[in-house]
């Protein structure tokens, strides 16, 4: 250890430099950039429907259930159990790279709920179809 | 002018008037601590400008969606470690299949990059550290390079500190190995 004393303070003299005005420059191409990304999507609670369009939310509404009724009978079972073998591929994939509470911290940061829980108007959620959950949490962390 | 917030800058940024003016000061505020987090672990500055950028990408897209159950700049910080071990493993995978030295590899890359100008054995310790897997290699930067508290990394990681110190541990085990067996 002492021989090759690579833990001295010497070693943490910073060798790595940046070409100069570097950072003065990257918030100008940055922003260049984000510009001709797709625009950012703002992902706020459901706005209440204006009561000129009830008649269009009371249809919607028999509509909805009737997904829901379907879904949980029929199709949930079978999409909740993908969605859970590909929350265990993702977390095979980064192994001890990815702790459960990072996984955790995504979903919540992203504000992505598992489908068990239905919106309401006093607490109106915004909930993920499973695909789309799916590819939210994979291009949150770059798969 | 009292500097804005991160709390007021996530504000201004759910405002779309004020959107980019306040993305612009989130990214003058953090970039050059995410830039030299970053640069740590990547090593060659080209390669560590492409990955901070596609980290203000994921942070201008996912901004919208921050719920503020974290800090804004460990979530900004956990998105950058997270881009950096994503290129980490593409670079491995990359050299796995032109079965070239990796060792050779960054060491050439290294002192072709205009901006490194560390010394030979410098050079062999940064040979060793990038040997290192991702994740005890993250763990060693943050510890030895940023001089980081375990408590601290581990509230940036979302990790316990017991598997930090073992990730250390097995980490500085491999450095020295590498050193003797160099010598």
């Amino acid at each position: 250890m002492e021989k090759y004393n690579w833990e001295n303070e010497g070693f943490r003299k910073d060798p790595f430099k940046v070409p100069e005005g570097y950072f003065a420059d990257f918030s100008d191409r940055m922003m260049e950039r984000l510009n001709q990304e797709e625009p950012v999507v703002l992902i706020k609670n459901r706005s209440l429907i204006g009561p000129w369009m009830a008649w269009v939310s009371g249809i919607a509404a028999v509509m909805v259930f009737g997904w829901f009724g379907l879904k949980n009978y029929y199709l949930q079972p079978l999409q909740e159990t993908r969605f859970q073998e590909r929350i265990d591929l993702f977390v095979d994939y980064y192994g001890e790279e990815l702790h459960e509470g990072q996984l955790a911290g995504y979903m919540e940061d992203y504000n992505i709920i598992i489908p068990e829980q239905t919106a309401t108007e006093e607490n109106p959620i915004v909930q993920m179809e499973p695909e789309l959950t799916e590819e939210y949490i994979y291009e949150s962390v770059g798969l | 002018m009292d500097p804005a917030s991160d709390a007021d800058l996530i504000q201004q940024f759910r405002d779309p008037d004020l959107r980019d003016r306040a993305f612009r000061m989130i990214l003058e505020k953090y970039q050059e601590k995410l830039y030299w987090h970053i640069r740590r672990m990547i090593l060659v500055h080209e390669d560590t400008d492409d990955v901070l950028q596609n980290t203000f990408i994921k942070i201008w897209k996912g901004l919208p969606g921050f719920r503020e159950t974290s800090g804004l700049f460990t979530w900004m910080y956990r998105i950058a470690t997270n881009e950096s071990i994503t290129f980490l493993k593409a670079r491995q995978r990359e050299r796995a299949m032109i079965a070239d030295d990796p060792d050779n590899s960054i060491k050439d890359r290294l002192k072709s990059d205009p901006y490194f100008d560390g010394d030979e054995l410098f050079l062999k310790l940064q040979v060793a550290i990038d040997a290192l897997p991702p994740k005890q290699k993250k763990v060693f930067q943050m510890k030895y390079f940023e001089e980081m508290t375990y408590e601290d990394i581990a509230n940036h990681l979302g990790t316990s500190v017991g598997a930090l110190k073992a990730s250390y541990f097995h980490a500085v085990k491999k450095i020295q190995a590498s050193f003797e067996l160099s010598d």
